[in-house]
């Protein structure tokens, strides 16, 4: 199935601690987790605090490798295959902006991935300019990333997994650590990148985000308890399901329920309904 | 916030052709010129290696008050030098002598002897730091001693903890306002008390600041190697550094002027 970018089946994931006595104590963080990610899809993952939705992100690329089941990235799997093939192909954007950047100076951390995978160097002079401008960032690039915002140090570590040209990126809560203005700047590039045909997984808490991909997977204690599009999980009839996943509605999905509209979920399709 | 406009080493920008040398050229010719001024045996020597200096800071752009703020900072080293030279080098000329005291004019000699040295030293130092970014000295430095990475030296490790070090200075001291800032709030008193009591007042800063430096060494690491960083090997370079005719010129004239040195010690000037 070529067309599958990420297939994962029956993924366990463990954290083993030990204790006083040294006993491995087994945490179990994710339980039975099996989807798939066709290529060009736009797929978020939610759930509440310690859901494992950050866990099950680390899988996707190798950073992790199952306790049970298997994670396939383009065919190779993550416990065999090089782990710099793997993360060749899919990228990762952290959520801390400050601790995720290298370099003192933006185009040099932009630089970073494509250098460690031996790019030629005027091909990557090429794509950092290129990975610069698509963020809006061209005008900043000599700067120091200590001199930038929480959205713009966002904005060069997104740069900085485009330079390497992954068929697929990972956000893990990009978005959390943003004010407004940020979060919505990030928000727009990542659908901007999807709709530039960029396969997509975004990990969030902001159930508005969510609501703008073509797939949810809700995750709670491990598991999946919905997998589907966000029109079908924005339901009344979910209620029950949102709630046991310590989830809420996004505003517009919850304000079109109660006036009728169907197939409302993000605030503009509520304005569109609206209008009519 | 006050603590975020901290200039990062001694760096003064500028355009000029110092500047603009290839790194690695500054960090040989100051290397050369450190090790020159211990070949030269008299003071017509000095003057004109602080000639040569004196054209290269001329040329750079920096102003005088800049170097000489490095100074400032081991002018005590230097008189403490020229001090004991003074007393403890033994002379036959006798200037004067006071209880078990005695200058000698040997000593006088070999006390302004080391103290040009020493200023010339740093203001040789100071050029470099001056007229360099810290990350492209770090670039330079790695490319200096990758060869020698053969021998077991690990130059791209050690480059690489310096631009670590160096982006994530701003960073902690970031985390430290805040801490002093969370601590203070909470009653903790930074400012007050004697020197015993202050240095008690700083644990709480320090150990969550430790803390914090862990979990973002952690994070760091972690976003490193999902950007598939695995060492030096296999790696290439955005930036890549090519001689320049005018780094050609600058070997050159380095050349003639540590032959001028050389050539200087068969000779007996004052």
């Amino acid at each position: 199935m070529a067309d599958n970018i990420l297939k994962i089946e029956n993924l366990g994931y463990d954290y083993e601690t030990e204790d006083e006595n040294g006993e491995v104590i087994k945490n179990v963080a994710l339980k039975d987790i099996s989807f798939e990610v066709k290529k060009g899809c736009f797929v978020a993952i939610v759930g509440s605090n310690g859901s494992g939705k950050s866990t099950l992100a680390k899988n996707l690329n190798a950073l992790f490798v199952p306790s049970r089941g298997r994670v396939l990235v383009c065919d190779m799997d993550t416990k065999e295959a090089d782990p710099i093939d793997i993360r060749s192909k899919v990228g990762m954007v952290f959520q801390n902006p400050d601790n995720q950047l290298v370099s003192s100076v933006v185009e040099d951390d932009v630089a970073f991935g494509p250098e460690n995978l031996g790019v030629d160097p005027k091909e990557i002079r090429d794509r950092v300019d290129e990975a610069l401008s698509k963020v809006s960032m061209t005008e900043h690039r000599k700067k120091g990333p200590h001199l930038l915002s929480g959205g713009q140090k966002q904005r060069i570590a997104i740069a900085g997994v485009l330079a390497m040209q992954t068929e697929c990126i990972v956000f893990d809560e990009p978005t959390a650590m943003l004010d407004p203005s940020g979060r919505k700047e990030i928000m727009d590039i990542i659908e901007e990148l999807h709709k530039e045909g960029k396969t997509v997984i975004l990990i969030t808490h902001f159930m508005e985000e969510a609501a703008r991909a073509d797939e949810v997977i809700v995750l709670n204690k491990g598991e999946i308890l919905f997998d589907g599009s966000p029109k079908k999980l924005f339901t009344k009839d979910n209620q029950e399901l949102l709630d046991k996943a310590n989830l809420k509605m996004p505003m517009a999905a919850s304000l079109a329920a109660e006036l009728g509209f169907k197939d409302v979920v993000t605030d503009e399709e509520l304005i569109n309904a609206a209008l009519k | 916030m006050a603590i975020r406009d901290i200039t990062l080493g001694q760096y003064f920008p500028g355009e000029s052709v110092i500047h603009r040398l290839d790194p690695r050229v500054k960090i040989i010719a100051t290397l050369a010129f450190l090790v020159s001024l211990f070949f030269i045996k008299s003071f017509s020597f000095f003057a004109f290696a602080a000639v040569c200096l004196a054209i290269c800071i001329k040329l750079s752009g920096v102003p005088f008050k800049f170097m000489a703020k490095g100074l400032k900072a081991i002018m005590l080293l230097i008189l403490l030098t020229m001090v004991v030279n003074m007393l403890f080098t033994p002379g036959e000329v006798v200037i004067f002598s006071i209880w078990k005291i005695t200058i000698t004019k040997e000593g006088i000699y070999r006390a302004f002897f080391m103290a040009i040295r020493l200023v010339l030293l740093i203001f040789g130092s100071s050029l470099l730091t001056l007229t360099t970014k810290p990350i492209a000295l770090t670039d330079g430095l790695e490319r200096l001693m990758s060869p020698l990475s053969k021998l077991g030296l690990p130059a791209h490790e050690l480059a690489m903890m310096m631009t670590i070090a160096l982006r994530f200075i701003p960073t902690l001291l970031d985390e430290t306002d805040k801490i002093m800032k969370a601590q203070t709030a909470r009653g903790a008193d930074f400012e007050n008390g004697n020197l015993k009591e202050k240095a008690k007042a700083l644990i709480p800063l320090l150990v969550p600041l430790f803390v914090s430096a862990f979990r973002i060494a952690s994070d760091l690491a972690m976003a490193m190697e999902a950007r598939c960083y695995h060492g030096g090997s296999g790696r290439t370079r955005m930036n890549e550094m090519k001689m320049k005719s005018s780094d050609a010129w600058a070997f050159v004239l380095l050349v003639v002027y540590f032959a001028a040195i050389i050539v200087s010690r068969r000779f007996d000037l004052f």
